[in-house]
């Protein structure tokens, strides 16, 4: 059975049209890349469907059953969760207790087995070190982590991740590439929105493409680099020539 | 630790013991007044320093308590006790129904609403009577309660209730309910993200605040035997939680009692001495405070330090 099945999914913000009845699905243990120019409504796509805003028009089935309608917290809970591209973490709070957070509400442990959960989930990111820092005296690369550390922490099987790896040196991203493939080999289903193609062809099982809120490419993603529309809409030709 | 939790059992014993000193009736009613806005600022931090949304209507509570009690205990002869039990029932059960609808706006909308709220309770009660032919709230007359106790009573009626709401306070800062009140202050998508019910979190603080200001409301009526609903709906009674919050340092434990403490003493000493400039020293205080201190005068001490 497919894990997430998107329906002609549509949401406007006034006159702009930012998802135009776009359909994809996502099987399991795959890893889905999506791409496509600024404000093609990846970030919108991504925000509709873990339930921070309301489609318009179509429905997002989870295992088959509409989440449409459901709070993001009920959605979280459910298995689905995103990490932001703008990184909000709980700035008061110290990095464990970030990663504490959903592990109490989002799999409502109790406090001593949240607390060994969250050991684990610090040593996986290497964040370890930083754990009794307040969350804004972190590196941007160990707030990308945080970020990520909090969606592992809701337990959540399916992972949104809104440009995880932007801004970070070439030696930070690979170590984040390494940690997503780790992820996937523990089954985790991973839909990714990032603008690095050496991340997308490196992870992505299978890439989407957005233009102007709308799906203009689908497939493998060497065939859909090959694309006219995406080569036109996004890549430009320097990438296609390789 | 251990000398800490020293400290406050000293510290708790010394106000307890206080009325064996044997002093002047003077000095219970300061600090009777000081534990009424101990207990007043820190119920209104535990919503709005904790969670963020400012609440502008608090005194609507308090006006609601104070009546109930005096409604109950004079014309239904309700002992005193109960009285105030049901006014903090009463309005935790309106501010569920309030909440469920304000806690939906954000920002300066939450604000807006909640002091409607507040204007609107005090124009039910002034003039209710008049519009309806009865004799309910006496609209501006305002309601006489029996005079029974003596100062002793209410210093330890406040004591044990502010001194309970600390301690509550205190608690929730550290379990569940309060990080999930923190993680809605500093991002309110992400809380929901991690699987916080925000809604019901939100709405749970807010009607807990409003029944605790709502059971001082009712102790302030019995204490001061005469309300009238200018008086108890005055919006001062809002400002001056807030700015005890904020003085102290919102979202604290101790904050609003440091802030509750100091601005009732300097109401009480500089203010009758200094009548006229009083406010305006205060303002400058404020502005001073907020600038310089934005986590209040708790953030001197406080070794946590966090950078913006």
């Amino acid at each position: 059975m497919n894990v997430l099945a998107i329906q002609d999914l549509a949401k406007t913000f006034g006159a702009l049209k930012a998802l135009h009845d776009v359909n994809f699905i996502v099987h399991e243990g795959e890893t889905l890349g999506i791409i496509g120019p600024n404000g093609a409504g990846k970030t919108t796509l991504f925000n509709v469907i873990v339930g921070l805003y309301r489609p318009d028009g179509g429905d997002v089935l989870y295992r088959g059953k509409s989440i449409r309608n459901l709070l993001p917290h009920r959605i979280c809970r459910a298995g689905i969760t995103k990490t932001s591209q703008i990184v909000h973490p709980f700035l008061t709070l110290t990095v464990k207790e970030n990663v504490l957070i959903p592990l109490m509400f989002g799999q409502k442990l109790s406090r001593r087995e949240s607390e060994r959960k969250a050991d684990e989930i610090m040593e996986f990111l290497n964040i370890r070190e930083v754990k009794d820092l307040p969350s804004t005296a972190i590196s941007l690369q160990n707030r990308r982590r945080l970020e990520l550390a909090r969606a592992l922490g809701t337990g959540a099987e399916v992972i949104l991740m809104d440009e995880n790896l932007a801004g970070l040196n070439p030696k930070e991203l690979e170590e984040g590439m390494a940690i997503i493939r780790e992820l996937k080999k523990r089954g985790k289903v991973l839909i990714i929105v990032e603008h690095i193609m050496q991340a997308i062809l490196g992870l992505c099982d299978r890439v989407i493409v957005l233009s102007y809120g709308e799906k203009i490419a689908d497939g493998p993603p060497l065939d859909v680099c090959r694309d006219e529309r995406v080569i036109t809409a996004y890549l430009g030709q320097k990438i296609c020539s390789r | 630790m251990k000398w800490k939790v020293l400290i406050w059992l000293a510290v708790s014993l010394g106000l307890v013991l206080f009325p064996l000193a044997g002093a002047e009736g003077y000095y219970y009613r300061i600090l009777s007044m000081i534990y009424l806005w101990v207990g007043l600022a820190s119920a209104w931090n535990l919503t709005s320093g904790f969670t963020g949304y400012i609440d502008f209507g608090a005194v609507g509570y308090f006006g609601i308590g104070n009546y109930a009690t005096a409604l109950l205990m004079t014309r239904a002869a309700v002992p005193f006790m109960p009285s105030m039990a049901i006014g903090g029932v009463l309005c935790g059960l309106i501010a569920l129904l309030i909440g469920r609808y304000t806690m939906k706006l954000r920002g300066a909308y939450f604000g807006i609403a909640t002091l409607a709220f507040a204007e609107a309770a005090k124009q039910i009660v002034l003039e209710f009577d008049r519009t309806f032919r009865v004799r309910l709230f006496e609209g501006s007359h305002g309601i006489t309660l029996p005079i029974a106790q003596d100062e002793v009573f209410f210093y330890y009626v406040f004591l044990t209730v502010s001194g309970g709401i600390v301690l509550g306070v205190f608690l929730i800062n550290r379990n569940k309910f309060g990080y999930a009140l923190k993680a809605i202050k500093e991002a309110e998508d992400s809380a929901e993200l991690a699987g916080i019910n925000t809604r019901r979190y939100k709405v749970s603080a807010y009607a807990l605040t409003a029944a605790l200001i709502g059971v001082l409301g009712g102790i302030n009526a019995y204490w001061l035997t005469y309300i009238s609903p200018l008086d108890v709906f005055s919006v001062m009674h809002t400002i001056n939680m807030i700015i005890m919050a904020l003085f102290g340092g919102m979202g604290t434990v101790f904050g609003p009692v440091v802030g509750a403490f100091v601005l009732s003493m300097a109401n009480e000493v500089i203010g009758s001495k200094l009548l006229y400039t009083y406010l305006m020293m205060l303002g400058m205080i404020l502005l001073v405070v907020v600038i310089f201190l934005p986590r209040g005068m708790i953030g001197l001490i406080s070794r946590k330090r966090i950078r913006r």
